[in-house]
């Protein structure tokens, strides 16, 4: 369901007086939460005390990090591992106009899979990988050896191999997906019958058309590359790569955390992040596509004759390596005696099954995660819902302020801000009872959800003409009425996806939560960091299993009921 | 094989396009002569932007074989299907299909470029086609900064710079309001006669149709109902289809009779109309009949007086004023239709009035 933009929008006109507060107080709000951690972050960068010291100024925490080879290194490794970024989107370029473009068999499983691919947790995906090509046991790697190969899953390949696979790819070409729906497909037609062959089409209508929305895929991909942290914790830790997540946190396990350099560290990317940010957000607020309109879109698949299934196949390769391969092995890898040691007698069995299935701990776990993942998707929808609204539909003041205050999290890096909420939570006297509680994880896991979920939202209600709502209150409904009767029903598949999104988004955290997490809040994806970190590889790949099929369900949910971006051909 | 003396560009044989269980092309054949504009017309849905999409490379057909200048470039059966960048075509798009990151003369510019001509020759061919279409001087524009007719015009431009066989022109002037929509008619039928291109023109708007096709071929449910010249479908429709979609038509249902007088058709009520004889030989088919007639040819009879053969009576249900004359609506005879009336005329609503149908111009068609 596509609501049809009928007038502009039109905002609310209210009172001066009325919307200089509102919109100061919804400046220091939205400030509060996620302009705080930032500034937390960047003062106490100058914190030459002690943790338990009061603060006094010093530059130690900076020169440290930076004198030391192995922060330079990690940053060195970051931008490195994020050149993964360019292969992803030339692929998922092409991955996404074959599934829209082209009438291939199979697309709607292979779109699907994509989905699944989205909403899956990367840390039992790496744990498969590792299964696969551990360069002693890896299954892949015995099948290898036979040609006299070996690729080792511990190493900037391997984690750049799970990301592109788990990931970046996928992530790409969901994103890139509605692009293509939305794209007058006669843009393309007009250049074929000009003469231009296919390539000629991508190379000089295709690619230039579309450059704004490549770089803003590209710049998410980068800004959410530069804060992963599971896989290269997991893979990269034991080969000695560092990135500057991995490395923030290897700083704050020391015993005392070195606080100041983790902060340096930091303050260096979240400049760098913030300005990725920056630019992401103008490019997302005023792209100009003169040509997604929906007069005359005609859209039709093109029929490629035989080439269709070569096609197919293709895509499907790709998807069994990104999902099925990995979740066969990782419910193989569950059932494991001994994770990875295939050639011992009777390597499987269920008795890590009935322990995990036995724990108080993972039935405890169980349920910690539904309670974060439903909390926050329903705060977060509730939250992000008002904001939205009330910088499409009103008239406050400072709306632009709360436009880039909103985008902020996206700068924060998970590690980051689970750092800064901790600090906060400890040094705060009224907010320490936070502390340990349910409520400082929503919090946290609200506010990173906060961009995409204020975007998605605005962008929902962008589309509802506001004709509809004023016909509402001239017939005499109140404005809270109108919401609930008119606003809400009309983007109601838009609060699905919000709700998938942030629901799994939730579940699956690591990174954020990390930091805050203690023992009677630790949700399943927690349990299964500790776990993988403590060698417990089959109780780990058991929560992965359960992990992957909630996002499984997640996926379908959002799929079957949630919003269709750009309509759906056929 | 020629009409007029003029060679056959494109022949279309039997070409079928299927959507699932939907014929939206189904066994379509026609030629297309050397300099004419043949319009392809029909209603929404009826598969003549598919049949143009085929023609262009755009559609691949099930079934079917097309030959430009003689040579196959479609041909199912032998597994013949030249891409759209191998046919030398050109084609005009619904939404103009300019590209929102390059200027005026980057569009003219790209056919050529893509051919590999030489970059002189470009720039010359360039500004000729721009001045030809009365875009000189906005070169360097953004094309998205241009206006709809603009666009349009330029669309053009880069649809002809490389001088295509053929330009398939898809309801080209559907997306431009209705003063801009009739100066860009004449302008384009203007420009055809001078370059001589083919044209292939798809529209639903009979009154473009008729004004720009030397050849029209009407369509209907993947099927072309008649083609021929536009006189000839007006006057000569072969279906009712065709004589109520070109131009308005009152219908009528009736049944043949025989009396001694001769043939006759028996409309409901006790209204009759004598047909002229050469079309006696129609009562050998059906007996049923649908009447359709031009509002043209029913003439408005203000006597009071019971009817004769021919004439049908009906009442005046509302006058409207159109300033110069008035629109009335009439019910009677089992139907409802509207005419064009005088001013001033001695009629009031609810009154009973003669109306005299033309036995030479209705048309009679067969039903069951």
């Amino acid at each position: 369901m596509a609501p049809v933009v009928i007038g502009g929008v039109m905002t609310a006109s209210w009172p001066r007086a009325t919307a200089v507060w509102t919109g100061l107080l919804l400046v220091v709000l939205v400030a509060c939460f996620t302009l705080t951690p930032v500034l937390f972050i960047f003062i106490n960068s100058f914190n030459a005390a002690h943790p338990a010291e009061q603060w006094r100024f010093g530059l130690e925490g900076w020169l440290e990090a930076f004198s030391s080879p192995r922060t330079l290194n990690a940053i060195g490794y970051s931008f490195l591992l994020n050149l993964r970024s360019l292969v992803a989107i030339v692929i998922a370029f092409i991955f996404s106009w074959l599934l829209v473009r082209v009438r291939i068999p199979l697309r709607g499983f292979l779109e699907f899979s994509l989905w699944i691919a989205y909403f899956l947790p990367s840390l039992p995906l790496a744990l498969s990988w590792i299964l696969l090509l551990d360069p002693n046991y890896g299954l892949l790697n015995q099948f290898l050896s036979v040609f006299g190969a070996k690729f080792n899953i511990y190493s900037a390949y391997g984690i750049v191999w799970v990301h592109l696979t788990a990931s970046t790819i996928p992530i790409m070409t969901i994103l890139l997906t509605p692009v293509f729906r939305q794209l007058d497909a006669s843009l393309e037609e007009a250049a074929r019958v000009c003469g231009a062959g296919t390539w000629q089409t991508f190379r000089r209508v295709l690619v230039p058309v579309l450059a704004p929305a490549l770089l803003t895929v590209l710049l998410a991909a980068v800004i959410r590359g530069l804060e992963a942290f599971q896989v290269e914790l997991l893979l990269g830790r034991p080969a000695g790569i560092y990135v500057y997540a991995t490395r923030i946190y290897d700083l704050i396990q020391w015993e005392p955390p070195l606080f100041p350099q983790a902060m340096a560290l930091s303050t260096l990317f979240l400049g760098i992040l913030f300005v990725f940010a920056l630019l992401y957000q103008r490019f997302t607020s005023k792209r100009q596509f003169a040509t997604i309109s929906g007069r005359g879109v005609s859209f039709r698949p093109m029929d490629i004759g035989k080439g269709r299934y070569l096609i197919s196949a293709g895509l499907f390769v790709f998807v069994a390596f990104s999902v099925y391969l990995p979740l066969a092995v990782l419910i193989m890898g569950s059932f494991m005696r001994l994770f990875g040691f295939f050639h011992i007698n009777d390597p499987f069995s269920v008795k890590h099954w009935v322990v995990v299935l036995n724990d108080p701990v993972f039935m405890s776990a169980l349920r910690n995660s539904f309670i974060v993942g439903i909390g926050s998707a329903g705060i977060g929808i509730l939250l992000y819902s008002i904001l939205a609204y009330a910088l499409i539909r009103t008239s406050v003041v400072g709306k632009s302020w709360v436009n880039l205050l909103v985008w902020l999290p996206w700068a924060v890096p998970g590690i980051l801000l689970g750092l800064a909420f901790l600090w906060l939570f400890l040094s705060v006297p009224f907010l320490a009872v936070i502390y340990g509680t349910f409520v400082g994880l929503i919090m946290v896991l609200v506010i990173k959800e906060m961009p995409i979920g204020v975007h998605m939202m605005k962008t929902a209600l962008v589309q509802v003409a506001s004709e509809l709502e004023q016909v509402s209150r001239v017939c005499g409904a109140k404005w809270l009425y109108t919401y609930w009767r008119i606003t809400l029903p009309l983007i109601s598949p838009v609060l699905v996806s919000i709700f998938a999104i942030a629901f799994m988004a939730a579940v699956r955290d690591i990174d954020t939560i990390i930091l805050i997490g203690t023992s009677s809040t630790r949700p399943l994806s927690l349990l299964m960091m500790e776990y993988s970190m403590a060698g417990e590889m089959q109780a780990a790949s058991i929560i992965g299993v359960f992990l992957s099929a909630v996002a499984i369900g997640v996926a379908f949910v959002a799929r079957r009921y949630g919003f269709r971006v750009g309509g759906e051909a056929n | 094989m020629s009409l007029n003396g003029k060679k056959v560009i494109l022949r279309v044989q039997d070409l079928s396009r299927f959507y699932g269980n939907v014929h939206a092309v189904n066994g379509v054949s026609f030629d297309v002569y050397e300099g004419e504009i043949l319009v392809l017309l029909g209603p929404s849905g009826c598969g003549k932007s598919t049949t143009l999409r085929v023609l262009a490379g755009l559609e691949r057909p099930q079934s079917g074989q097309v030959s430009l200048k003689g040579n196959a470039i479609v041909d199912v059966a032998g597994g013949i299907f030249f891409a759209p960048e191998k046919r030398n075509m050109g084609m005009v798009f619904q939404t103009f299909a300019v590209w929102p990151h390059m200027t005026v003369s980057d569009h003219v510019a790209f056919p050529l470029l893509v051919r590999r001509h030489p970059r002189k020759e470009i720039r010359e061919k360039v500004e000729k086609a721009l001045a030809f279409v009365n875009l000189s001087g906005l070169e360097s524009r953004l094309a998205t900064q241009l206006s709809g007719g603009q666009q349009q015009r330029l669309a053009l431009a880069r649809a002809l710079v490389y001088e295509p066989d053929i330009l398939l022109l898809d309801e080209p002037l559907s997306n431009l309001d209705a003063k801009l929509r009739h100066q860009m008619r004449v302008e384009l039928k203007k420009l055809q006669q001078t370059l001589g291109t083919t044209f292939i023109f798809v529209t639903h708007d009979q009154i473009e149709a008729m004004s720009l096709a030397h050849r029209v071929a009407l369509m209907k449910d993947g099927q072309i109902e008649q083609i021929g010249l536009p006189d000839d479908l007006y006057e000569n429709p072969s279906t009712s289809f065709v004589h109520s979609f070109l131009g308005t038509t009152v219908s009528f249902e009736g049944k043949w009779v025989q009396k001694p007088e001769g043939w006759f058709v028996q409309l409901a009520g006790k209204f009759r109309l004598k047909m002229p004889n050469e079309l006696s030989a129609g009562p050998l088919m059906k007996d049923h009949v649908l009447v359709t007639v031009r509002p043209d040819d029913l003439e408005l009879i203000c006597e009071k007086r019971p009817p004769r053969d021919n004439e049908i009576e009906a009442q005046v249900e509302s006058i409207s004023n159109l300033g110069d004359r008035c629109e009335t609506a009439f019910r009677g005879c089992n139907a409802e239709f509207v005419l064009q009336t005088r001013k001033r005329l001695a009629i009031a609503d609810g009154e009973r009035v003669l109306l005299r149908i033309n036995p030479e111009k209705a048309k009679i068609w067969p039903q069951w």
